[in-house]
């Protein structure tokens, strides 16, 4: 080849890298073709998914995302969100890092989070995954790991995982010191049940992920598995296992020969990943019963590692997972006391819109548009928030003071010297460092306002906070047009 | 790993005489349970041993015919199989191999009491028949 060719073909392999961007933004389809009539029922993440949090659902090794077919009904029922079935059939027998697998995913949640931040949604995505699908998530949260330029830890809000295998599979631990009594029991198990059709997917499955090559990373300490960073630590993660226990029954006695986790991945490997962020994430061992090993005749049934995304109890986790997520991402609005509580919060943006007609005065931004706060600097180190009345003096207001926030830095802590108070009834009280930074601290916090300039929040000491939201349960008669 | 999973080729080394140890069959379990369950071998010795352990009182003997995957578990809280001085009696003629398996009918006996059937689940360790599991014959 001479040496033009060779600048072209480079220059070609150069648009051709270049080009594969991440999807426009009114690319709101499934994240690949998936078969036909395959998760169309999902409530899915289109052009118009506004408000909703988009949620992907991850398949897992040697999957595709049918598997999610019978979790429709649960997951996409939770108010609030849209829903994005990522594909990987294809190279779903390859590992994580494969360009095609994290790498897209992460892709594809920074390019959803982006149309969510830019149609008022939360600009956050939550996931969830099933078997490897969680090792997917984990890896595309860091850049290090896909390699590629979207680092989406910033854009995840929570993960739910069933059967990630964080550690491995106790099927592929090979060397003695780390083989277990109950993999003997399970070889046993599945030369009982693995003869006709009566287990023939499961034992397949489990079959594959013990002997195949493509299942190689999955053995506990393989290179593969010791290169995977753990998931980012602003991420919280909701791990869901299955534990199966085996038995045998000698006459009148019965004898516990102990677990086998889902039969592919031991409860501690799938709980490993766990990491609670912000009351969000958190682990949940499902119990899956008693198979006796010589006397049940059949695969089982119930939450082994290949049925977990057709079981209710993990979808009833991950959707409450995944509600608790919207509750905590989703921008607040305003409102009116006839109807519900009055959420007093919005971007700067939208304060200098609305705030003539709430008859907020002493307002001043000194955040950018498109953070949700509005503080006013009362010295020069302390920044608060005012809501002031110009409607006279409403006499007997009482707040419900709801503070939603995030530190800059992800973590869930209340900043030091946190004060409420009101300029006639002085309130204030003094919330230490340390505790739960996420509502719970102050939520419910009732104030009485008698005076005009109804009530402030001083943060000492916390450029980092944010202010999500300040809510109240009843609010003055000036805000008809905002419900 | 000491856990025997026979194949279909060990079975084989089987019915010509029987499977050491040392000749470790492969550890695909879809390999070892294709084809149809077929009579095997369980010698009278092997019989006569199981008979006499499974209806000791002493749990070394008894633990000594249970299969490793069971035997520790069993005994660490050795509960009684059969009521004290009930005898059994194998019939090696319904052995029938299952997978890596060995199934055989017997009888159990109790004084007082009906007879019971049941069927014994057997698996190979070393030369040896041991016991993994029992259920109820209907």
């Amino acid at each position: 080849m001479n040496a033009l060719p060779r600048v072209v073909a480079a220059a070609l392999t150069f648009i051709l890298v270049i080009g594969a961007q991440p999807p426009s933004a009114g690319a709101m389809q499934p994240a690949s073709a998936a078969p036909p009539g395959a998760a169309q029922s999902w409530p899915l993440c289109d052009k118009t998914m506004g408000e909703r949090l988009p949620v992907f659902v991850v398949h897992g090794f040697r999957s595709n995302p049918d598997t999610w077919n019978d979790a429709v009904a649960t997951l996409g029922a939770v108010e609030g969100t849209c829903w994005i079935p990522f594909d990987y059939t294809a190279t779903s027998t390859k590992w994580v890092t494969d360009r095609e697998n994290a790498r897209r995913l992460a892709q594809l949640i920074v390019s959803f989070a982006n149309r969510s931040q830019s149609q008022g949604g939360p600009g956050k995505v939550a996931v969830v995954a099933h078997s490897m699908g969680g090792l997917m998530a984990r890896c595309a949260a860091t850049k290090s790991c896909h390699g590629g330029p979207d680092d989406a830890r910033s854009n995840i809000a929570s993960v739910t995982t069933f059967g990630t295998p964080n550690t491995g599979s106790f099927l592929r631990a090979h060397s003695d010191n780390l083989r277990l009594a109950s993999l003997g029991a399970l070889d046993l198990l599945m030369n009982s049940v693995c003869i006709g059709d009566g287990g023939r997917d499961w034992c397949a499955f489990v079959t594959d992920m013990r002997d195949s090559a493509a299942a190689r990373a999955f053995t506990p300490g393989s290179p593969e598995l010791n290169a995977l960073p753990p998931m980012a630590k602003n991420v919280p993660v909701h791990a869901v296992a299955g534990e199966l226990r085996l038995r045998s029954t000698l006459f009148n006695s019965t004898v516990d020969l102990g677990s086998i986790g889902d039969t592919v991945v031991l409860d501690s490997s799938a709980l490993d990943g766990a990491q609670e962020v912000g009351g969000l994430g958190g682990e949940t061992t499902i119990d899956c019963g008693v198979i006796n090993i010589v006397g049940d005749g059949g695969a089982p049934k119930s939450c082994e590692h290949t049925s977990q995304t057709r079981d209710q109890r993990f979808l009833k986790i991950a959707a409450d997972e995944v509600r608790a997520a919207v509750a905590q991402v989703s921008r607040p609005r305003l409102g009116h006391d006839s109807l519900g509580p009055v959420t007093i919060g919005m971007s700067a943006k939208d304060m200098d819109r609305l705030a003539p007609s709430l008859g907020l005065e002493g307002y001043e931004s000194n955040f950018s548009s498109d953070e949700y706060a509005f503080c006013n600097r009362w010295s020069n180190d302390a920044k608060g928030v005012s809501v002031t009345s110009t409607n006279g003096d409403p006499p007997d207001v009482v707040f419900d003071i709801r503070v939603y926030g995030e530190q800059d830095t992800g973590q869930p802590r209340l900043p030091n010297g946190v004060g409420i108070g009101s300029t006639r009834r002085q309130v204030t009280t003094n919330y230490p460092g340390g505790e739960n930074y996420g509502g719970d601290a102050i939520n419910g916090y009732k104030v009485d306002i008698a005076g005009p300039t109804g009530l402030f929040f001083v943060f000492d000491d916390a450029d980092n906070v944010r202010i999500l939201a300040v809510m109240a349960d009843k609010w003055l008669d000036y805000d008809e047009t905002c419900g | 790993m000491k856990f025997v999973i026979a194949t279909a080729a060990c079975l084989i080394v089987l019915s010509l005489g029987g499977c050491t140890s040392e000749a470790r069959p492969a550890t695909s379990p879809t390999a070892s349970v294709s084809g149809t369950p077929s009579v095997a071998v369980l010698s009278p010795a092997g019989t006569d041993l199981l008979e006499q352990a499974l209806t000791s009182s002493e749990p070394d003997q008894v633990r000594a015919v249970l299969a490793e995957q069971v035997a520790d578990s069993w005994y660490t809280n050795p509960g009684e199989l059969l009521p004290a001085g009930s005898t059994l009696e194998i019939d090696p003629s319904t052995a029938t191999a299952r997978g890596v398996f060995l199934d055989v009918y017997a009888t159990s006996r109790t004084s007082g009491q009906a007879e019971q059937r049941w069927i014994l689940t057997l698996v190979r360790e070393g030369q040896d028949w041991k016991l993994l599991g029992t259920r109820a014959a209907s």
